[in-house]
């Protein structure tokens, strides 16, 4: 699978295993993460 | 011009009954003249390059002060002179601003902000306006987006803008996905072949459903595997219905006896068993009920997997893969070489390293082979592999099942697109695959939820 997520560390980008989301003060999972492109919703995170 | 030495600031105390004001600054043509009566703005005054003269005459502490506008009036191209005027020009603003500085007047240069879903403009009155689009891929930029539970689907069209990011917590179903999400579910490869045999035969003898080597070159794989099985008149509720990895595992996943999934880490070879429960409350198998089970293993650096449904007792079925990650696998059911896998059932002779898998009632048998899965939304689903007369026809399910023992069971491997396993599993620590496991395994009841759907889906139910 290529993730489209992925972050920085130490220089060096890497992929997200996890990615959570502050809800209120809350953190929580992240269960899906989707970006718009050309006027479509596409998951990128998780992605099969 | 050349800019004369002086502060542009004159404050006249107390003062009444004049109109008329001198100062000897100089001016710019942009320049202005701002006045405070009693530190009030007032405006009822004109000037001249030498005075200011009030209409009426202004009655307290009177300050007036030059106001020369922040701003560079026209930029120097690339490849054309400089014209002494301009640049003198420029030379006595600067020189001037400065002067007003020091007079203590603050500088300004109003900013404005307008903003929309796509962009954010900020507006200046000295100069161009910025405009902020959105963050992409390759460029900094503005973030829009929200976070929610209830994101829209995927691939679903939109009014949003391109960019525009949901993120959408919940309920972490994705997490068998998500936590073996770690590792990835990557490519299928193919799902594993079909076994048969009925309820007269507990021996079932090794076939294959397919006769070509696979390509399964990465060195890091997770199995995504699963079990229907059924066991012919249990007695007792310690029943072992499993699978799980080898001697070296990590987890195994096991049927509870409320008919929930669970996921334990486990380490066969020291006989350890992290939580007790999986020896005292096994699957509790109903005649003529189907169960599942799933597992889900890093198979990374050769490990076998196992499925176990068993009775040691009487023979008993005993279904194994040895999978090697680092060459290709034939899918045949020959493994005279150790790289092949073979799967049947066989006669256990009660000293196996399982141990811990039992079960008083006789295995019906294996009646075919599937898997189940999980979709890119890590909802589950199931696939039969079998084209043969009755998987081909799912609804031949339905009447199936109902007379004849079956176990709906079979390997799929995940080709591994780079990922690597987590590390938490490769160091060998029980403890810590115990919680990355127990933290992040799927939810029984969405699990549930789901597998009744699949199954009823397959036209398999328990009836």
């Amino acid at each position: 699978m290529s993730r489209k997520i992925a972050v920085a560390q130490g220089g060096i980008v890497k992929d997200a295993t996890t990615v959570r989301v502050s809800v209120g003060g809350v953190v929580k999972n992240a269960k899906r993460v989707l970006v718009v492109k050309n006027g479509i919703v596409r998951q990128v995170w998780p992605k099969g | 011009m050349t800019v004369a030495n002086k502060i542009p600031w004159i404050e006249y105390l107390e003062t009444a009954g004049v109109t008329v004001f001198a100062y000897d600054w100089d001016m710019l043509l942009e320049s202005e003249i701002e006045a405070t009566v009693d530190g009030v703005d007032v405006f009822n005054f004109t000037y001249t390059d030498t005075e200011v003269t009030f209409d009426v005459a202004p009655v307290g502490d009177l300050v007036f002060y030059r106001r020369t506008p922040v701003h560079q009036p026209e930029d120097y191209a690339f490849a054309r002179g400089f014209k002494a005027n301009k640049t003198e020009l420029t030379i006595d603003r600067a020189y001037m601003i400065a002067q007003e500085i020091e007079s203590g007047l603050t500088l300004q240069s109003d900013l404005t902000i307008e903003r929309t879903i796509a962009d954010v403009t900020v507006g200046s009155t000295a100069g161009t306006d910025a405009l902020i689009t959105l963050w992409d891929t390759d460029k900094a930029g503005m973030f829009a987006g929200e976070v929610t539970d209830n994101a829209p689907a995927n691939n679903s069209a939109t009014s949003k803008p391109d960019q525009y990011v949901w993120l959408e917590y919940g309920d972490i179903i994705a997490t068998l996905c998500g936590s073996l999400g770690s590792v990835d579910k990557g490519q299928l490869l193919n799902v594993g072949a079909i076994q048969m045999c009925n309820q007269n035969s507990n021996a079932i003898s090794q076939s294959s459903a397919f006769a070509a080597a696979m390509p399964f070159n990465d060195t890091k794989v997770v199995s995504f595997t699963a079990a229907l099985i059924r066991e012919n008149a249990p007695v007792a509720t310690a029943y072992m219905h499993q699978i799980h990895s080898d001697a070296v595992e990590l987890f195994a996943v096991y049927l509870d006896s409320g008919g929930f999934i669970k996921i334990m880490a486990r380490n066969l070879a020291d006989t350890v068993i992290l939580d007790a429960t999986i020896t005292n409350n096994g699957g509790s198998f109903t005649n003529s009920q189907l169960h599942f089970i799933a597992g889900a293993i890093d198979l990374s650096g050769g490990r076998e997997l196992f499925i176990n449904s068993v009775d040691r007792s009487e023979d008993a079925a005993y279904v194994t893969w040895n999978t090697y990650t680092d060459e290709l696998i034939p899918l045949e059911a020959s493994n005279g070489d150790e790289r092949t896998y073979s799967y049947g059932i066989e006669t256990l002779t009660g000293n196996e390293v399982y141990g811990s898998d039992n079960g008083t009632g006789a295995v019906g048998g294996i009646d075919a082979l599937g898997y189940i899965t999980f979709d890119d939304s890590c909802s589950l689903i199931t696939e039969a592999v079998w084209d043969g007369i009755y998987v081909s026809d799912p609804q031949k399910w339905a009447g199936w099942y109902a007379t004849q023992p079956q176990v709906f069971f079979g390997p799929t491997f995940w080709k591994n697109t780079g990922k690597t396993a987590p590390s938490s599993y490769a160091e060998n620590s029980m403890e810590l695959a115990y919680d990355e496991v127990t933290s992040a395994y799927m939810l029984d009841s969405s699990l549930m939820a789901q597998t009744d759907d699949a199954l009823i889906n397959k036209g398999i139910s328990d009836g």
